[in-house]
This record gives C-alpha cells, structure tokens and sequence, in this order.
C-alpha cells in the first residue's frame, strides 16, 4: 500500500539536478556480467570495475518495491501459489496508461521504452544514470565451493560451486534528473519522487542482503539542484579521485583511502551562484581530501546551501 | 557562412548499426540523424521535430574524431518485449530475458561542426552550448551513455570547390563527394569505411546511404572532393 503523503509535498519536479553516489562493495560481486560466467565486470585495459546503470535501477525499484511497498512497474509478481504472474494478471492491476503513470513510480523516474499491450508507450526516463565506477583499479577473486545437497534424488553427493568476486570496489555513480523530460512527457515527477529515490539508491544499496550483494555501504549522496534554466555542470564523478599509499587492487576497506574533492568542491564554487541547494548525505567513515589537507565535506563545501538529506 | 564547433565526449558510446540486429556493433561515430538528435537534445526539439529542425536541408553537419576509436563488447540483460510488451515470465517459446553482447566505443571524443540556416536556432544552439545549457540530457546513442560537452568556438568558413588538389580534411568524407580516385593514401595512416544512413526524415525512414571513409586515429586524410568547407582556424571540414 503506497504511503500517505501531505498534499503540500506533491510539488512538481521543476530544476535541473545532478546526482553523485559513492558506496563500496567488499567480498562480493557488485554486477556480474550474464555473458561472461557472470564475472564482475572490469574494464581489461584499466583494471576498472563497472556497474551498468540497470543494476542501480534495480536496486532502487527493489527497495521501493519491498520496503516502501510502491508500486514498481517492472518487477517480477507472483500470485499466491508463488508463480510468477502472467501478463493479463499484470495488465489487470492498471486500467489506463495515465493509470499506469500515476501508480509506477518508476516509470515517472526512469521511463518505459515499451509497455504492456494496448498500452504502448516510449517515454525516456528524466533520470538517467551512467555506469558506475571504481575509482581505483580492483582484484578479483574465484572462489570455489561446494553445495551439501545434491542436485537430484539418487545422487550421493554434492556438487561444486563457483564465483568471482571483488575483494573491494569502491564505486562512483553520476546521474541527471531532467525537468524538461518530465513536463514535455508530462509525466508528473514530484519532488517527493526523487527523495523516494535518493532514498533507494542509499538505503536500497545497503538493504540488499543477498549472497553476491552482501557487503554494500554507501558512503556518499550528493544532489546538486540549479537554478538557472537548463544550466549543469556536468561530469561531476570525474572531479574527484582516489588517494591511497596502497595499490589500487590492494585496497580492503574504506578506511584506507581518501577522496579527493579539490576539484569538485572548486567546480561548484565557480558555478555558486547558478547553484540553488546541495543535498547531502555522508557516511561516518568515509575520509575527504582538499588542497591535500583532511577536511570535512561540508566544511569544504562552506558558502554554499547545503541541506541534510534524512532518509 | 558561420560554423560553431564543440567538442562532446563520455564514457561509453554506441550508435548501432542498422544491419546487426542481435549482436549490436556500433558505428565509430554518430551518423547525423544521430547528431540530430544530440543538437535537438540542446536546443529542445523533442523526438517528433529533430529530425526536421536539423535535417540536411537546413542544418550542416560534420564531425571530426578526437579520441582513436576503440571498440569493446559487454553483456547487457535484455527483457522480452516481443509484441511491444513486457513478457516477465519465460514459456516454451521464450525466455524471460536474453543477454546480448554490445559493441561500444570506448571513451569516445568528437569535434561537432554545425551551420543552420535559421539564425534563431544556430544562435540558440551556440548560446546552449556556450552556457553549458541543455534542455534535455544528453548522451551518445543510449540513454544511459551519458555525454558532456564544451563549447570550442564559432568559425567563418568559406566553401571551396575542388580544384584538383589533394585536401587536408579532419573530418570523414563521403563517397560521393570523393573525385575518383580522389583519396591520398599516406603511410602510417588507416582508412576504414563504414556504411551509414546519411538522410533520415521524421518518419525514421532512411532517405540515403552511403559509405563514408575515416581516418579511426582521429588524423586528417587528403583527399580530393567536390566541395569542402575551409574554417578561419585553417582546419578544412567536409559536411555530411
């Protein structure tokens, strides 16, 4: 059942903002590529790990799915006896296309490129993200293992397992909410809608409990919403780095590295005054660099508006 | 007339071709529809109107390669959607999702060179891109292959007919516009030839391909053609 909210916070989107996600991800698989044994995925020339932005995707409509209890469009149902439902099961829970657009969160947020029968539609999501990456190069692991039942009834034994998994990755996700996408769509984007899914890609991140998710933390969210019509920065994940003393795939933990926001934090006092607010969210443990000095992200970003993100 | 060029880039980019269906390979870089689409995104015009706003008719286009065109493969997770619909469960005849193995290019950089017509859109465009505005997000080819852009600066240029003369061009070079036996071979230099669409009109249908000839390391070729466009910077330009 989808929460109530105040009417007043049913505010349409209506500022260009830009999305900046950092989390880590330690002894697990954060994407697994289906083609290639599903393998994380790394960038072979530089040892880079990626993330495709469907994962995320998922990531949120999951948490908006199962804990926040909205209705998710695309998301497996299954009925009562546990089997997935058919299409015209599906189809029945919404009666008209708008009907479909003022229940589905996600397609406010991410589109639909196609839909359900009779209700064809092509809508391109306001939000887009591009893939993640790590911001340091990343070791991967094969790790074999073997399952205590068997597969079939007269078998005496179990079987072997086997996965890949990255010791550490820590990943940077960079996102543009788009106004002009939504109202020239006329999908009605709230404001309220991108704090559901801020709250996704933080709580959704470390709320995935699974055997090859297992081990995510986000460290960083950061929206930067503008002002001034049509103006972004742009590219903001790449105005930060990575600052360790150890090898890039040797990194374990959080607490081994810094970030180094000299870059971001001058690009966003250059452009102040094109800048409305600054949502914020920070992890304890996650350590920031400036002019090669330790600071703290909010003090570096002193001057500008910055507003707590709760989620 | 006047020419504004800017430079666009990202991470990934993937402008498929029209003949691979299942195994998604991608061109070396945007044919124009595509960067129809990419100046409408700036400029504002929706999915209905670019192709008309920046047809040939009244927009020039050209493109010069930056970064040396790399190509790599990565599995994507399709859904089934057969029947422009969403099938969420597998039956004997289909499964639930596919993976298909994509080509892209890998982190692509161009120089864009555009010339309208109508001065309240060429304007508007130069001071989008000046300003860093852009009414819709853009990206190269996918939604999620997110571009940035800068704005590199707005040039007179004179056209020039050929005059027999081999030409130091930076941008790829249409067939049809080569004299025969018009391209200068250099050594140390590659020459690849890929055919795309050319002309596509709001419909999507394709009005005419045709091959077109580049250099994938971003180096000039010397070619004689039939006109080409001389920039006041001295770089000599081919429109599409």
């Amino acid at each position: 059942m989808a929460q109530e909210t105040p009417t007043a916070e049913k505010k349409l989107v209506k500022n260009r903002s830009e999305i900046l996600f950092l989390y880590d991800i330690t002894d697990a698989n954060p994407n697994g590529d289906p083609l290639d044994e599903n393998k994380p995925r790394i960038d072979e020339e530089t040892g880079i790990n990626i993330v495709t932005d469907v994962r995320l995707k998922r990531t949120i409509r999951d948490y908006l799915h199962d804990y926040k209890k909205l209705d998710i469009f695309i998301i497996e149902t299954k009925d009562d006896k546990g089997d997935l439902r058919t299409k015209e099961d599906r189809l029945g829970d919404f009666k008209t296309s708008e009907d479909l657009l003022n229940k589905c969160i996600d397609i406010r947020l991410f589109g639909a490129t196609t839909a359900v029968e009779k209700k064809t539609m092509a809508l391109t999501g306001p939000v887009q993200f591009k893939y993640g990456r790590s911001l340091h190069k990343v070791d991967s692991i094969y790790i074999k293992g073997t399952t205590v039942m068997p597969s079939k009834a007269d078998k005496k034994q179990g079987t072997f397992t086997e996965k890949y998994m990255l010791p550490y990755s820590l990943i940077a996700f960079y996102g543009i909410v788009n106004e002009n996408a939504a109202l020239t769509q006329a999908l009605k984007l709230t404001e309220e809608d991108i704090i559901l899914m801020l709250e996704g890609i933080w709580n959704g991140t470390k709320n995935l409990i699974s055997g090859s998710k297992f081990g995510q933390m986000p460290r960083l969210l950061m929206q930067v919403i503008y002002k001034n019509e049509n103006f972004y920065i742009g590219e903001l994940e790449k105005r930060m780095t990575l600052v360790s003393d150890i090898n890039g795939e040797r990194i374990r933990n959080i607490s081994e590295v810094k970030i180094d926001i000299t870059n971001l934090v001058k690009s966003l006092n250059d452009y102040k005054g094109k800048i409305e607010k600054i949502k914020l969210k920070v992890d304890e443990r996650i350590s920031f660099i400036k002019d090669n000095k330790d600071c703290s992200i909010k003090d570096a970003l002193n001057g500008l508006s910055i507003e707590d993100l709760i989620l | 007339m006047k020419v504004l060029a800017f430079n666009i880039w990202g991470d990934y980019a993937h402008f498929r071709k029209f003949y691979t269906t299942s195994s998604p390979l991608t061109f070396s870089f945007p044919p124009p529809s595509t960067i129809a689409g990419i100046l409408g995104a700036i400029y504002g015009a929706g999915k209905e109107e670019y192709l008309d706003i920046f047809s040939s008719q009244r927009c020039h286009i050209a493109i010069k390669i930056i970064n040396p065109v790399k190509k790599i493969r990565m599995g994507i997770n399709l859904i089934n959607t057969k029947g422009n619909f969403w099938i969420p469960y597998g039956n004997q005849y289909h499964e639930p999702r596919t993976q298909i193995r994509t080509e892209f290019v890998k982190e692509p950089s161009y120089m864009v060179y555009v010339n309208h017509q109508d001065p309240k859109i060429f304007d508007t465009l130069c001071k989008n891109i000046k300003e860093h505005k852009s009414f819709y997000t853009v990206s190269l080819g996918l939604s999620e292959l997110l571009a940035d852009f800068e704005y590199a600066g707005i040039y007179n240029s004179e056209e020039t007919l050929s005059n027999d003369e081999l030409t130091e061009l930076c941008t790829p070079v249409i067939i049809t516009n080569l004299i025969s036996d018009g391209l200068g071979i250099e050594e140390g230099k590659k020459y690849f030839k890929e055919k795309m669409p050319i002309i596509m009109n709001q419909k999507r249908i394709v009005g005419k391909y045709d091959d077109v000839i580049f250099e994938p390391e971003g180096n000039t070729i010397k070619a004689r053609v039939k006109t080409y466009h001389k920039l006041e910077n001295g770089e000599n330009i081919v429109f599409f």
